[in-house]
């Protein structure tokens, strides 16, 4: 059994008992493996510890029973093993940057930070030779032109590539420049919008001289310094690439909430064939 | 998997120490694991001190890993780490170093070989061998024993290292 089937057998065993008392010590008998062996095999396939797993689905499932049902919070706290009210207040805050009270009142939680149950396509993809390391990289100010659209899910696919649709055909009838085009889709993030809905712009970086094409609108980003992760040309990286940046490589560099907006860098693969128009990087802000 | 079983005065090793999952990857622009930070950091030491060492310590060519479980271990999976050289007294000890001093003992060794030694020896150990041994655990530790008989992660194929369980 390889190292990521091994970690499949113990995530299927951490899901099907998150509302029950278990220890790592249990989950690494789910698998027979000793603690030690297993928390190595389990971090180096997950990046997290079987630990820090465990209290994050926890948290993140207790998060959604309090978005969509009428539970009590010391109910829905006990229900997902927290002892007392406020050890869960407490590390649901950490996570979420909320009180569990304030979710439940306002109805409403940044969902990227619901952290889904690892899949084994998304373990596979962790576990490949991508190694998901950033570069720190400054953007210059860019005046980005192009068409926006509200998105309702990040694994809306069509719909982005759609507006891309658009921007290039529009730019087609545009005079062409002086240097390749630039193509950066920006998403933006409101606090207290609908959930799972952000906003998308698909367009290119104009010249400080070069006229708005008809129809687009403008956006202006500072220079800023970004988390640059370069996406490889393997099905879902750009959402695999994402949960990784949400639940696992944020966390651990900020204990601040997610950015407000991010970038992709989108380019035409030479080899039509193989890919064609694709999302070639994801740039996290990391502050001004 | 047959050890050997040993009796072994009170051990008294002098290194550095981790309490936590050493796995746990904190910093994400890093690649090592706290255990090989340990390490990094132990060697630099002894290397920077090896003068004033070398009078103190019982055998330069060896070095320890001791892994010590606590109450919450189980629940957690966080642990001790220890890594140190054994001494022949507590004296003029450099500053950056601890001292932990196992009890005497007796031991089952287990001598791990080549590529066995990036295996799950911990669960063979634990759990197939020792419930049916006749033996229990006397302490929550077990250490790992290395000599010139092991030649690097690198070079696991022709390395040897030995695992000391304390049983009663």
């Amino acid at each position: 059994m390889s190292d990521v089937d091994v970690v499949v057998k113990a995530i299927e065993f951490i899901e099907t008992h998150l509302t029950e008392h278990i220890t790592v010590a249990d989950i690494a008998e789910s698998v027979s493996f000793s603690l030690y062996h297993f928390s190595r095999t389990f971090s180096q396939v997950t990046r997290h510890t079987p630990y820090d797993y465990l209290m994050r689905r926890r948290l993140c499932e207790a998060a959604r029973c309090l978005l969509e049902s009428e539970e009590k919070i010391t109910d829905v706290a006990f229900m997902y093993q927290f002892n007392a009210l406020e050890s869960f207040s407490r590390a649901f805050k950490r996570m979420f940057h909320l009180q569990p009270r304030e979710v439940k009142a306002q109805h409403w939680l940044d969902y990227r930070q619901l952290m889904p149950r690892a899949t084994p396509e998304y373990l596979a993809f962790l576990h490949s030779a991508n190694p998901l390391k950033p570069i720190a990289t400054k953007l210059p100010a860019m005046r980005i032109g192009g068409i926006a659209a509200p998105i309702h899910s990040l694994d809306s696919e069509s719909t982005v590539l759609a507006l891309w649709d658009s921007v290039r055909r529009g730019m087609r009838c545009e005079k062409p420049p002086l240097h390749p085009r630039e193509y950066y889709g920006v998403l933006m993030f409101f606090p207290y919008s609908l959930a799972n809905q952000h906003l998308y712009l698909a367009g290119t970086r104009l010249t400080e001289d070069e006229e708005l094409p008809p129809f687009f609108v403008e956006k202006n980003i500072s220079a800023i310094d970004y988390a640059c992760f370069e996406l490889s040309k393997q099905t879902n990286a750009a959402r695999f690439t994402r949960n990784y940046i949400y639940h696992t490589w944020w966390p651990k560099v900020t204990k601040a909430p997610l950015a407000l907006f991010e970038i992709e860098r989108w380019c035409d693969h030479p080899d039509q064939q193989s890919g064609g128009w694709h999302p070639q990087a994801l740039y996290s802000p990391l502050g001004s | 998997m047959k050890p050997r079983i040993i009796k072994k005065e009170a051990l008294i090793l002098a290194g550095l120490s981790f309490f936590g999952n050493p796995f746990e990857e904190k910093d994400p622009w890093s690649e090592e694991n706290e255990i090989g930070k340990l390490w990094h950091r132990l060697m630099a030491l002894m290397k920077e001190h090896s003068f004033d060492l070398d009078r103190l310590m019982a055998n330069r060519n060896v070095c320890y890993e001791v892994h010590l479980s606590h109450a919450d271990t189980a629940l957690t999976g966080e642990f001790e780490v220890f890594v140190g050289t054994a001494l022949s007294e507590i004296k003029d000890l450099p500053i950056e170093l601890v001292v932990k001093i196992l009890p005497p003992a007796q031991y089952a060794v287990f001598t791990i070989e080549g590529e066995h030694i990036n295996t799950d020896w911990t669960q063979m150990i634990y759990q197939r061998w020792l419930p049916q041994s006749g033996y229990v655990e006397a302490f929550p530790f077990n250490f790992q024993y290395y000599d010139e008989r092991f030649k690097g992660m690198d070079n696991l194929t022709n390395s040897i290292i030995d695992v000391y369980v304390p049983i009663t």
